[in-house]
């Protein structure tokens, strides 16, 4: 398990340190610096290192490092994960960005949370709800005076990401479901690769210990519900999806509702990832053709296929022209469009792109004839944007249903995105 | 303006990216402003090649704007020119293609132009863009404004430096007789600087052709005399008062080139001593640094050359420099001292006596120098004592670096450890003070202590049985080794020396056999596999001497029998066998090792030389040194007897004696091919094993013969399993590869265990290569060989045809035989290959042999007979051919 815990910031200094046990020693900490952050090797080194029979483990958050030093066999996706979730305590008590010096002014704060997230190199309870509750910045005194049997109850029981006793004056749901479209089209239009990966963020504010209900029109879900009103409409087939840890999975497995306690405020419900029927939101049809040495002409035609009641937001794309480009003329029925050395790209900008409309783009390329005669790799066409309130996947909320004791309504936001994801190219 | 921007811009950039995105867009820009069609002004154009040079000297790729930088090259005006050709020294390469557009104007400014600036700049850039289209189409040009009448002293200077540079790349573009004379001429100029830059092509040029610029010599010695004797010079190349350091030192290198000089007899000698007597003379210690900088550098210059003309030179003057020296190597400032004993241990390898008796008063002012704080100066003192030390103060000297090695930090040991190593034996007065200087120099630093200079020890003593050398120095050994601390490289001596003469000392009390043998084996756990190994042949040699003592070691190679270490493991297996074969197989592999066989020249001196090379200063002194082929330390022959490569190491275990049994002849391809199949090892559970069925055996008996003539092939088939071979073979060497496939898709073993005993392809004939040969050399060898043939005669049961005969024919060429036509007949098939083994012979090459084979038919039968040089390669190649005959 864990030996010890350290935050080291980028020239090396130990931030704050926490020994677990006792089988290493601080001066581990010297051989991480030198090997690790003296190699310099920026974003590109792995991970996970062993440097004479210690294996540290670690990730960064700004300027911080947060190393995990182990000398036993540890399952490393579970040190990974309880760094990033020691990152996101940290963030809920000294804001999302903290620095060292944050870090510095509350060490006896930070001294609670490493005792208190992990006992012997074991993982704790790391719920920044529950954590709120007993530890807390030195001014705010808001603390419960709680009898010890609930205490204990609370942080060893069941339902450790939600204390009892929640009030809240309005009880409201907000559900986003977020879409990220990773596409490559060959040049003749064929797909080689598209995905889309999803995620159903929630912000809850119950009262209460309510149990919540909640479908997508999945097809596993819309199939059994076949004789209800939903029939007919056949649903989205979700290629595979991971829930936060509220959702009870034995009635997951049993008869595919998601069934679940919230956690009071943000969370994440689950996440999917789809790869059939998506509904690309825009098509680019490309036209590049090289004149002899000196000109190129593209003409591209960007369309949105989507609804045209629905609108798009910062769409860019991203057309290659050849290093040497000296000049471009360009003319666009949409948007503006300009030529950008830094990237060698044509960058063509719409603020707004209403559905069902397309803009056309023309441009004339001069080149400078160079000494070296290389020929130009045409990279892909790079397209960015956003569309509010459409998925390409197609899934969408059924419905959310809270029962609890007293009964009362619930009101309920949902809203749809879809982004474009690290890459959504065209090849030309 | 815009340039200066554009700099402060990049320099304030907060990152690589940062940078690189600013340079592509100023590139863009500039390619936005080249191709546009209105021409850009004079200053547009100069601040955009600015720019790209500036980028390009960032490390990025600049591939446009050389039509620009050419059309700059040609302007008119200065200004642009000078950008033009900045730019092109710089972005072009040789072996562009603008190079060609460039070359005119380059010829316009060297020849047309009476523009001063214009020529200079036009010879720079020639130096520095280089490549070789470029060099031919204008090293004409360039000697010619180096000769031309009217060039000023400034365009002379820079031809005769562009002239060097071209020369340094092609050495023959210049005719050197006819250009001597141009060189002469130049000489003859007034102006120091054009002599100065002169010298440097002509010491550029001598260095190739020596013998062509002979006739410089007056010239280059009438300077000489005028800078030093007559102190003529203008008051621009007075530096510090001294007239022309630069010149005067190249002039004293160029001399150095004719090492003959002095005793040529020429008018010129008496003036050239004049000089260097005055130099030597006239150089005091100045208060100035730099005016005794400059003096200093001239005067080591001048006894370098008075090195150089060595014994041809005069006596009085090596002695004046000697003393010179003498002054030079005891003064504080280390500088001078460095170069001091540099030169001083130069001087000292001339080949003259009264030299050396000097050298050596100086041997404790020397001394002092090695505990010098600077390791530079210390490794020079180390040199020339190293140079300085003969017969007479060897002993002195060895001491004292002994004495010093103790408190000498690490960067220096291993080369004094490996001096004194050579001294040592080279002026050893007695062999037991060579031994004991050895063992001192392990006991002190073992780690710097190299392989080959305690194997060097052991050659030593092995070589001289007489006297009572190795009794002392098995008694040393054995004393050195009781010690529990002692250095590992000393159990490493000591376990050979006791094996090998440990009986010398077995009568003396306390000393007996058991003794012997736990002072050994008492650092057993401390010392590495190679030394354990030493130990074990040791132990071998013990055991067979004390019979009390193999009950002890016995269990030692039983222990070893599966150690890791595969040397370990073999040598114990070897032993442990040797002792079942009897005393006396035992007892004469066990006898003492033969003198090692002896050579002249010590691997320690070679070690050393290769050192001096690294070390010596590459001008004249190293080609000298290559001349006399014997190295700046001009050794008297070795005095000691018994010198032998020393890289052998000294304990060669004895299965170098041919033991083919427990060798079972894997290590010999050819002998592995002539055994049968090799039965499952005795004693395993072979009844159980499931192998090879009786009707297999013809089937494998054909696939053996047929991969014993092609690369690759199928070697066994049965109903569960195929194996399939692929070999290459080159000179002696050879790689098989073996393929085992499955016939079956499901194959349960149940509880048999299944051996295939397979004989891989690896026969003699695989190592021959063909040759051809006429009848009568093949006659011939074949008559010599007549001793040394095996022969066969294999009946068939097919009757014989032409047919079959040319069956035979393709099968001698399978098998890697050249044919000699002219000695076969209608029945007479006959083969010539040479077979390539890895064995090296006295010079260190690999042995091959000659093979001839001759297949005379019969009927249904052949009688197949092989001769060569050694028997059992005659076996081989026979069996081998018998095997391939039976199948076709």
């Amino acid at each position: 398990m864990i030996s010890m815990l350290y935050l080291m910031n980028a020239r090396g200094d130990v931030v704050i340190s926490r020994q677990y046990r006792d089988d290493v020693s601080q001066a581990t900490t010297d051989s991480f610096r030198l090997k690790v952050l003296g190699a310099k090797e920026g974003g590109t080194s792995a991970p996970i290192r062993s440097i004479d029979s210690s294996t540290f483990v670690y990730c960064r958050h700004l300027n911080l490092y947060f190393v995990a030093v182990t000398r036993s066999n540890v399952n490393p996706s579970l040190v990974l994960e309880f760094l990033y979730q020691k990152i996101r305590v940290l963030q809920a008590y000294l804001g999302d960005s903290f620095t060292e010096d944050k870090v510095r002014n509350n060490f006896t704060l930070l001294y609670e949370l490493f005792d208190e997230t992990m006992d012997f190199g074991y993982p704790q309870n790391t719920s920044i709800d529950v954590l709120k509750l007993y530890i807390n910045l030195g001014k705010q005194k808001a603390r419960v005076v709680e009898d010890q049997a609930s205490l204990t109850s609370q942080i060893t029981g069941a339902i450790d990401w939600r204390r009892e006793g929640i009030r809240h004056k309005r009880n409201e749901v907000y559900i986003d479901v977020l879409e990220s479209v990773n596409l490559l089209l060959s040049q003749t239009g064929g797909i080689l690769r598209q995905e889309v990966t999803g995620s159903v963020m929630m912000n809850t504010k119950l009262t209460g210990m309510p149990e919540c209900k909640f479908g997508l029109n999945d097809k596993l879900s819309v199939e059994k519900d076949k004789n209800s009103s939903q029939a007919g409409k056949s649903g989205v087939s979700i290629d595979d999806c991971t829930f936060h840890r509220c959702v009870s999975l034995g009635r997951f497995d049993a008869d595919r509702t998601i069934t679940f306690i919230p956690p009071d405020g943000e969370f994440e419900l689950m996440k999917y990832r789809v790869t059939e029927n998506i509904n690309l939101p825009f098509r680019v049809i490309a036209a590049i053709q090289e004149d002899g040495q000196t000109r190129v002409s593209i003409n591209v035609k960007l369309s949105a296929t989507f609804s045209e009641k629905l609108f798009a937001s910062s769409v860019v794309l991203k057309i290659p022209v050849p290093e040497n480009t000296a000049r471009c003329k360009i003319k666009t029925t949409l948007g503006r469009a300009k030529y950008s050395p830094e990237d060698s790209a044509i960058l063509f900008k719409l603020k707004r792109f209403q559905g069902q409309s397309e803009s056309m783009l023309s441009a004339d390329v001069t080149l400078m004839p160079t000494v070296n005669k290389t020929a130009w790799s045409r990279p892909p066409i790079g397209l960015d944007f956003s569309v509010p309130m459409f998925t390409a996947s197609g899934v969408h909320v059924r419905f959310l249903k809270v029962f609890d004791k007293s009964g009362y309504t619930t009101n309920r936001w949902v809203r749809y995105i879809t982004k474009s994801g690290d890459s959504y190219n065209i090849r030309i | 303006r815009g340039l200066q921007n554009f700099i402060s811009d990049l320099r304030n950039a907060k990152s690589k990216t940062d940078e690189s995105n600013r340079v592509a867009k100023e590139l863009a820009n500039i390619r936005a402003k080249f191709t546009n069609s209105q021409s850009l002004s004079s200053y547009q154009k100069k601040k955009y090649v600015w720019k790209l040079v500036y980028i390009f000297m960032l490390g990025y790729d600049v591939n446009f704007g050389h039509a620009e930088v050419v059309s700059l090259v040609g302007s008119a005006k200065y200004s642009e020119k000078q950008v033009g050709y900045v730019a092109m020294s710089l972005l072009l390469k040789a072996g562009d293609s603008m190079m060609n557009l460039v070359i005119n104007s380059i010829r316009n400014d060297l020849v047309g132009s009476y523009d001063d600036a214009a020529t200079s700049l036009a010879l720079v850039s020639i130096a520095n863009v280089s490549g070789i289209e470029l060099m031919n189409a204008l090293h004409v040009e360039v000697q010619r404004v180096l000769v031309s009448p009217n060039a000023t002293p400034a365009v002379r200077k820079k031809a005769a430096l562009c002239l060097l540079r071209l020369i340094r790349q092609l050495p023959d573009s210049i005719a050197s007789k006819e250009f001597a004379e141009h060189i002469a001429t130049l000489l003859q100029d007034r102006h120091l600087g054009v002599l100065t830059s002169t010298m440097s092509l002509l010491i550029g040029m001598a260095s190739k052709h020596e013998m062509e610029y002979q006739t410089m010599i007056p010239y280059a010695i009438h300077i000489l005399s005028s800078l030093v004797l007559k102190r003529a010079c203008g008051a621009d190349y007075l530096y510090y008062r001294t007239p022309s350091p630069w010149l005067q030192i190249k002039l004293l290198r160029f001399l150095q080139y004719y090492p003959d000089l002095m005793s040529s007899g020429q008018t010129y000698v008496p003036t050239l001593k004049q000089i260097l007597a005055r130099i030597l003379n006239d150089t005091d210690v100045s208060d100035s640094i730099n005016k005794s900088n400059a003096d200093h550098a001239i005067l080591f210059e001048a006894i370098s050359t008075i090195v150089v003309f060595g014994d041809n030179g005069d006596v009085e003057l090596q002695n004046a420099a000697m003393r010179l020296l003498g002054k030079f190597i005891s003064v504080r400032e280390p500088n001078i001292r460095y170069l001091g004993l540099m030169t001083m241990s130069r001087l000292a390898t001339l080949h003259n006596a009264s030299n050396k008796e000097q050298i050596k008063t100086y041997q404790s002012t020397v001394v002092v120098s090695l505990k010098d704080a600077d390791i530079s100066v210390r490794r020079r003192a180390l040199d020339l004592l190293f140079v300085m030390c003969d017969s007479t103060n060897a002993e002195s000297i060895v001491d004292e670096l002994i004495t010093y090695l103790v408190a000498a930090d690490a960067g220096i040991r291993e080369q004094m450890v490996l001096k004194i190593a050579v001294l040592a034996e080279k002026y050893a007065l007695s062999k037991k003070w060579y031994v004991d200087t050895i063992l001192k120099l392990i006991s002190i630093s073992g780690d710097q202590v190299s392989d080959s200079i305690w194997h060097r020890v052991i050659v030593i003593v092995t070589n001289n049985p007489e006297g009572d050398l190795q009794q002392y120095v098995a008694q040393t050994m054995f004393d050195v080794c009781s010690s529990k601390t002692a250095h590992p490289k000393a159990v490493a001596v000591g376990s050979y020396v006791l094996g090998e003469f440990g009986f010398l000392i077995a009568e003396e009390a306390g000393k007996s056999g058991d003794v012997q043998f736990k002072v050994l084996h008492q650092h057993w756990a401390v010392v590495d596999s190679a030394t354990q190994g030493i130990m074990l042949t040791a132990f071998a040699k013990m055991s067979n001497l004390y019979a009390e003592l193999q009950p002890v070691i016995g269990p030692i190679f039983m222990k070893l029998k599966t150690s890791v270490d595969i040397e370990l493991q073999q040598r114990s297996n070897e032993y442990r066998i040797l002792a079942t074969l009897g005393p006396d197989v035992m007892e004469d592999i066990l006898r003492e090792m033969p003198a090692f066989d002896t050579e002249k020249v010590s691997t320690l001196e070679i070690a050393l030389e290769q050192e001096h090379t690294e070390t010596h200063d590459k001008n004249i002194f190293s080609k000298k040194k290559f001349e006399n082929g014997d190295g700046g330390s001009a050794a008297p022959p070795a005095r000691m007897v018994g010198n032998h490569a020393a890289n052998r190491p000294p304990g060669p275990p004895p299965t170098e004696e041919p033991e083919p049994d427990l060798l079972g002849g894997f290590d010999e391809p050819e002998i592995a091919a002539v055994v049968p199949p090799p039965a499952p090892a005795p004693g395993s559970s072979h009844k159980a094993a499931v192998g090879i069925s009786e009707d297999q055996i013809p089937a494998m008996r054909t696939s053996f013969a047929k991969l014993c003539g092609s690369p690759q092939g199928v070697l066994f088939q049965d109903p569960h399993v195929q194996v399939g071979v692929k070999s290459e073979y080159r000179g002696s060497q050879g790689r098989v590869q073996l393929f085992v496939g499955n016939v079956r898709v499901s194959f349960s073993t149940g509880l048999a265990s299944h051996s295939y005993p397979l004989r891989l392809p690896v026969v003699a004939t695989k190592f021959a290569e063909p040759l051809v040969v006429n009848k009568e050399a093949f006659m011939g060898r074949w008559t010599q060989l007549a001793g040394k043939e095996a022969q066969e005669i294999v009946a068939t049961g097919i009757p014989g045809s032409p047919a079959r005969m040319q069956s035979v024919v393709a099968l001698l060429a399978s098998l890697n035989l050249g044919r000699c036509p002219e000695v076969d007949n209608a029945a007479s098939a006959s083969g010539c290959g040479t077979y390539k083994t890895g064995a090296k012979d006295g010079q260190g090459k690999n042995i091959s042999v000659g093979m001839l084979v001759r297949i005379e038919a019969n009927g249904d039968k052949f009688r197949v007979t092989a001769r060569t040089m050694h028997q059992t390669v005659s076996t081989g190649v026979k069996n081998v051919i018998v095997a391939a005959l039976k199948t076709i």
